[in-house]
């Protein structure tokens, strides 16, 4: 098995295909999505794959032990460059407890989108091959362990996005697409400033044989950092880390994103196609706090536990700002855009705990959110297809006309705002013991606890005034659902239930590597203290 | 015989409403009748968990289970906080009693509403979930882990949410539906809190562990405060789930629910579900602590007896009702008998249920709940009647009633908890809450069910003349319209009542009424050492009626309560019928003083009116500051971008572009000066060779 | 007086210069023609006075017959072109053909 390439698969069948779709004439639109479908499933298939053959008991975070189906070859490698010397770039592909769950959450997220696309009949070559191009992309971040490799693919995500909301989007697409690019692309340019004084930092190897390196693994062992000369090395007295750090922090952050950086999102995802906001909300956001986890916290321990206090801060203001701005949205996809910043500050809450509990906890609610939000999105999309309308006040008694749909959106709703038996609840959960538990972030715990209810407060409302009550009369024909939307729910309200009642197939997967990283910081920290 | 048996039977009666849930889910929509599979498992599960209590009291009366598999795990490799969530269980002889009793309304309830809900579109949804309401709240009892008692704690409301709104076309079932879980919502919040700081300080969920912890001294931040906290953090999760002061607005609201489910859910188990957590913490409580509970289980008992007296939708005065009682059990819990208030969980649990189901027969005969527009109903349901004056008097706590002897018990404990510290505070508010018990328990009784000789032969000539001809049913007189359906309905109907009924005669709870504690039949099971809780953590007990070395005090308090209550009780339900007799008692809420109390002491306004547009107003505030101010701010970014590059567009095109024209101009100038030479034609280019070739031989030459 | 190469040389050199007047000035083709003719017949002049006053065996002679043989051929194709500009402008003026040039 572990013969097969399998990251390199995963990662590239999408990029082969786009020449595929290219090839296929414009006119055959069913061709084109269902050979995109094909590649989805094909991801399905290999993410299988790899959880059958993934080692749960591999440990360790960031070392050469704890990667598994690791591909590295020599990729770029030019000697005597200048001052620079020898310039080498690996390809380097393997994932942990960190990346595995979200790769499985990618190929389930762009499943169904490819799914969701189906209504898509604008320019369906250009649309397939550009959520394919984004597939690998999206796939690459995650597999990716040179920082090299890894902002080649951080960067090919943003493009196809770009034209993805600017050409199938609402009618302020162009300044949305616009928004979005620009905003991420300053988080970009923070992160590659840091990523070049990483490379100019750190050798690999020894003695005369070392060389500038991008190797992330490399870059976590802080001994590799150069004596003199390199600023963002922690042997330098005057080293540039405590910029580095936050400039990495914001870069990341604009993903997230977190407050005050978060106005990108909702202005996105309201203009962008269902399908895109689906991958938007499903996948995307999850980029920021992987980088968090997998680059900030082990290439800079120091500052990742000092300043915890700031990085739950602004959590805890998300987990709130979010919820409360939800709750005056009159746009149920804006509803839906705020409540992912609320959600996606229990991850910024559950890194800065800075433990085993509450980073699993982060990583795990990551997983979560993709599956509720994404689930989310497609249900707007169920009754935008059919009335063309997504006010929260334009609907009303709809549980009356579309019985199950109100079903699939209860259990999304509820999964959302965490009850208990639904999957959300346990990585909550863990979020909020492991913030209580440091007692850096227990006050930021207890005020965000206020999100349980704001949470429950909006999803409840927006229940009430969408689906009870009178029905609507302009309504009373809705039809319910439909087989191909039965096929986009059932496995997404299944996970929902199933990682609710039994979240240990994923928690064992996240759970080893939060506990390596959580002793690579502390030993470090208390080593520095 | 083996405890696994009883262990197995236990959690058989558990799961066996999950099993009927999940069945009618999936194929309800199929079947028409396939919600008698629902009354079935009730029927099972109810087998079952009678005869684990049956096994347990009977052979293991002494024994407590505890058994957990490890749900999801933390480990850490630092150690220090590495932790698990078990999925555990316990099997004592409270809580095997506590799930007989859940089954035992659960299956009455399913009965019942095999008639009530006749003919509803959704009764299959109905049903399904009503199981999965009886599933979890087995599982809330199964459980000595906080934790997955909040689990199921948060899926019996989310049940009582599904329920409340169960008819989906009602706006104001809608808004109750929300207004409760939201409520519940912010107690569940504290819970939370509670639990987390017993986790943060024991690194356990399993409360039989904390409690040793707590009895070796291990306190929360080291401090009696700290315990204080805990108590009454967990005690926060109860206040809203059982409806008490102050949030107690949803479970009026709740009423908007189909009338089983609230016998159901808001009468008898759920908000019981406070109760029952608080007794199994009880070891936690502090003296201060404690006192919270009795002083919020007093304040809401008077609360929702006073309420009570002057509301005009039948169901709703019952929900007052059954505030004030959760609070007598609060109080009894708060003032140190934690027995009595488990005793009176279970007697009101019947006759609660009863007085509900009494209002569901009335609206189902009638399809009328407003006590302005019902009476003499005597005549026409006599099985309804009669089993309200039963389950009337035992809420009242009139002799040879079950509630009788819990309410005696109730009022004990707080008079000696009075003696023992001279505070009759908690005392003086029970037995108000006697006095406004009795008063609209008879109320109710004189307007709605009692044969009014005064109008009742006009009534009954009309109701025969309409039934002679039955063509004419629809009849101008709105009295007649009312009077003629009303028929008493079938057995479905009449044998859960009857059932609930026999429930609350004492003879099943002890043979002597006015006997100390032990000599009730279930007292012996459930003394503070059979519950696992071996020593009280704080000077709770000492106060107890039942628990602790016999006293001169305790005889006194004994002695005075039959008196006190009993006169007490008297005096309302004299009060009430000299009112009516001097026409005085009228349904309608009329007076300053009746409206304060019609509408709750407008405590539901300040919640409605005023907290929830305020914070609607907030939300706005703070979308409107998302939009004008931090998007403003992207945005004017953008903006500035866009003056600063036309600026610099403005100086490129004049400045540097300007320099890179004027190159070509010059060029170009240049090009058309030079052009001229090109003329084109063969000879003078030709002229241009000759004389090149002349002027490069003579310079040659020279 | 003997005719020494230098009155040979003399000759062509007129008949070369009226030949390059008459390509210069002419604004008839056909007369440009002549003017070209008149040049090649100057160099033939010149290819036989050297070969006859030369010591080296210089066979300007075959040279001669070459050139007259080209010319000839030379003269039919521009003739035939003539006729064809003629035809197509009306003129067989080259400063009136500029269509390329325009």
């Amino acid at each position: 098995m572990n013969e097969l390439p399998l990251l390199t698969l995963i990662t590239f069948l999408p990029l082969l295909f786009v020449v595929i779709v290219l090839l296929i004439p414009s006119s055959k639109g069913t061709a084109i999505k269902v050979t995109s479908l094909a590649v989805t499933i094909l991801q399905l298939i290999i993410s299988g794959v790899i959880w059958y053959g993934y080692n749960y008991s591999a440990a360790g975070f960031n070392t050469y032990e704890s990667f598994q189906f690791v591909e590295k070859f020599r990729w770029i490698h030019i000697e005597n460059l200048s001052w620079v010397g020898t310039f080498k770039v690996d390809y380097f592909l393997g994932i942990d407890g960190l990346s595995a769950p979200l790769i499985f959450l990618t190929s389930l997220i762009v499943f169904l989108a490819t799914i969701s696309s189906w209504s898509i009949n604008t320019s369906v070559k250009g649309f397939f091959s550009l959520l394919l191009l984004l597939n690998t992309g999206m796939m690459g971040v995650f597999v990716s362990l040179d920082l090299f490799l890894f902002y080649i693919f951080w960067e090919l995500v943003l493009l196809p996005m770009f034209f993805l909301i600017g050409i199938w989007g609402g009618p302020r697409k162009e300044y949305s697409a616009m928004k979005f690019f620009i905003y991420t692309l300053v988080g970009s340019v923070l992160i590659l400033v840091v990523f070049i004084g990483l490379y100019l930092s750190f050798r690999e190897g020894s003695g005369n044989g070392s060389v500038f390196t991008f190797n992330l693994i490399e870059l976590s062992n802080i001994k590799n950092g150069i004596k003199d000369g390199g600023f963002l090395s922690y042997f330098n007295p005057h080293n540039l880390r405590y910029f580095a750090f936050i400039a990495l922090m914001i870069g990341f952050a604009i993903k997230i994103p977190v407050f005050p950086f978060h106005t990108w999102l909702p202005d996105a995802h309201v203009e962008a196609p269902t399908p895109i906001s689906v991958v938007l909300a499903g996948v995307l956001l999850k980029l920021g706090g992987y980088g968090i986890l997998r680059i900030v916290y082990p290439l800079f321990p120091e500052f990742s536990v000092q300043l915890a206090w700031f990085t739950g801060l602004f959590g805890v203001i998300n987990i709130i700002y979010g919820a409360l701005a939800a709750m005056a949205q009159e746009d149920i996809k804006k509803l839906i855009a705020y409540s992912s910043v609320s959600h996606m500050g229990y991850v910024m809450l559950g890194i800065a705990a800075v433990n085993t509990t509450g980073m699993s906890g982060a990583v795990f609610q990551m997983f979560n959110h993709g599956i509720t939000t994404a689930s989310l999105f497609l249900l707007v999309g169920v009754i935008y297809d059919r009335t063309h309308l997504r006010g929260v006040n334009d609907f009303g008694g709809l549980a009356n006309v579309m019985p199950v749909y109100t079903g699939v959106t209860t259990i999304a709703f509820f999964a959302s705002f965490g009850l208990p038996g639904l999957n959300a609840f346990v990585s909550e959960l863990l979020v909020y013991m492991g913030a209580f538990q440091s007692e850096v972030t227990r006050m930021l715990a207890l005020i965000a606890l206020l999100g349980v209810l704001l949470g429950a407060a909006y999803f409840l409302w927006t229940m009430k005034r969408v689906f009870f009550g009178k029905t609507n009369e302009k309504w009373g024909e809705l039809k319910d659902l439909t087989l191909r939307e039965w096929i986009m729910f059932t496995p997404l309200v299944f996970l929902m239930i199933f990682f609710g009642v039994y979240p240990s197939p994923i928690l064992n997967m996240i759970t080893p590597s939060m506990n390596s990283l959580q002793s690579v910081l502390l030993n470090f920290y208390n080593l520095v203290k | 015989m083996q405890p696994q048996i009883v262990i197995n039977l236990f959690l058989s009666a558990v799961f066996t409403p999950l099993a009927g849930f999940l069945i009618s889910f999936f194929i309800g929509r199929k079947l028409s009748k396939v919600y008698y599979i629902n009354v079935i498992f009730g029927g099972i599960g109810l087998a079952l968990s009678l005869t684990a209590l049956y096994l347990k009291l009977q052979f293991f009366p002494h024994e407590n289970w505890n058994h957990s598999f490890e749900w999801l795990a933390i480990n850490s490799a630092a150690g220090s906080e590495s932790f698990s969530i078990s999925l555990s269980y316990w099997v004592n002889n409270l809580n095997v009693i506590m799930l007989t009793v859940v089954n035992i309304v659960a299956f009455v309830v399913l009965v019942y509403s095999t008639d009530y809900m006749h003919g509803d579109p959704d009764i299959h949804r109905y049903f399904s979930l009503i199981s999965f309401f009886v599933f979890s709240m087995s599982g809330l009892i199964a459980s000595p882990s906080l934790m997955i008692l909040y689990i199921f704690w948060e899926l019996v409301g989310f049940a009582s949410y599904k329920l409340i709104g169960f008819w989906r076309h009602k706006d104001s079932a809608a808004a109750a539906q929300m207004k409760a879980f939201l409520m519940n919502r912010v107690g569940d919040m504290m819970f939370f809190i509670g639990i987390l700081i017993a986790l943060i300080h024991y690194k356990t969920f399993d409360i039989t562990k904390i409690f040793e912890y707590v009895n070796q001294g291990n306190l929360p931040f080291g401090a009696d405060w700290g315990l204080t906290l805990l108590g009454i953090m967990i005690f926060g999760g109860a206040v809203s789930k059982s409806a008490q002061f102050p949030l107690q607005n949803w479970l009026p609201d709740a009423m908007e629910g189909p009338t089983p489910v609230s016998a159901l859910i808001h009468a008898a188990t759920m908000v019981a579900a406070g109760v029952y957590l608080m007794i199994i913490a009880s070891p936690l409580l502090n003296g201060t602590a404690a006192y919270v509970v009795a002083l919020i289980g007093g304040i809401s008992a008077v609360y929702g007896a006073s309420v009570a007296t002057v509301q005009t939708d039948i169901k709703k005065i019952f929900a007052y009702s059954t505030i004030s009682q959760l609070g007598m059990m609060f109080a009894a819990l708060g003032t140190g008998s934690v027995y009595f208030a488990f005793f009176h969980l279970v007697t009101h649990a019947f006759f609660k249920a009863g007085l509900f189901l009494t209002s569901g027969s009335v609206i189902h005969s009638t399809h009328e709940q407003d006590i302005r527009k019902l009476k003499s109903l005597a005549a026409f349901l006599p099985v309804t009647t009669a089993v309200y004056v039963v389950f009337a008097l035992a809420i009242c706590g009139a002799p040879f009633t079950s509630g009788f002897v819990s309410k005696e018990g109730v009022v004990a404990s707080t008079i000696l908890f009075g003696l023992i510290n001279g505070n009759y505070l908690i005392a003086a508010l029970m037995l108000l809450t006697s006095l406004f018990t009795a008063y609209y328990s008879v109320k109710v009784w004189l307007v709605v069910f009692r044969k009014d000789k005064a109008d009742l032969p006009a009534e009954s000539s009309h109701h025969h003349e309409v039934s002679d001809e039955n063509t004419a049913a629809h009849s101008d007189d709105d009295h007649g319209e009312h009077h003629h359906h009303i028929h008493e309905h079938g057995y479905a109907i009449k044998l859960p009542l009857i059932v609930l009924a026999v429930l609350s005669v004492w003879v099943l709870y002890v043979l002597n009424p006015i006997g100390h504690a032990d000599s009730h039949y279930l007292f012996p099971y459930l003394t503070a050492e059979k519950l696992g809780s071996s020593a009280p953590a704080d000077s709770l007990y000492p106060y107890s009626l039942s628990e602790g070395p016999e006293s001169e005090l305790k005889h006194q308090a004994e002695l005075i309560t039959p008196f006190a209550a009993t006169g007490v009780t008297l005096l309302g339900a004299l009060l009430a019928i000299i009112l009516f007799r001097m026409k005085k008692l009228t349904p309608d809420p009329e007076g300053k003083f009746t409206r304060i109390l019609y509408n709750g002491y407008y405590l539901d306004y300040f919640y409605t009116d005023i907290i929830s547009p305020l914070a609607v107003k907030f939300t706005q505030l703070i979308a409107l500051f998302d939009k004008y101010v931090v998007d403003g701010i992207v945005n004017f970014m953008g903006t500035l971008t866009v003056w600063i590059s036309t600026a610099a567009g403005i100086f490129d095109k004049y400045v540097v572009d300007g320099a890179v024209n004027f190159t070509a101009w010059i060029t170009d100038k240049t090009g058309f000066a030079v052009r001229k030479i090109q003329t084109g034609k063969v000879q003078d280019y030709l002229l241009f060779v000759v004389f090149t070739l002349i002027f490069l031989i003579v310079l040659a030459s020279i | 007086m003997s005719i020494t190469l230098t009155h040979f040389i003399a000759v062509s050199a007129v008949l070369f210069s009226l030949g390059l007047f008459a390509i210069l000035t002419r604004r008839n083709s056909v007369t440009i023609l002549m003017g070209l003719e008149l040049i090649l017949n100057a160099a033939n002049l010149n290819f036989v006075a050297f070969a006859r006053f030369s010591d080296t065996p210089f066979r300007g002679d075959v040279a001669v017959l070459i050139v007259i043989v080209i010319a000839a051929a030379e003269t039919a194709v521009a003739l035939a072109i003539f006729i064809n500009i003629f035809r197509n402008f009306g003129s067989i003026d080259p400063n009136e053909i500029k269509t390329l040039k325009e």
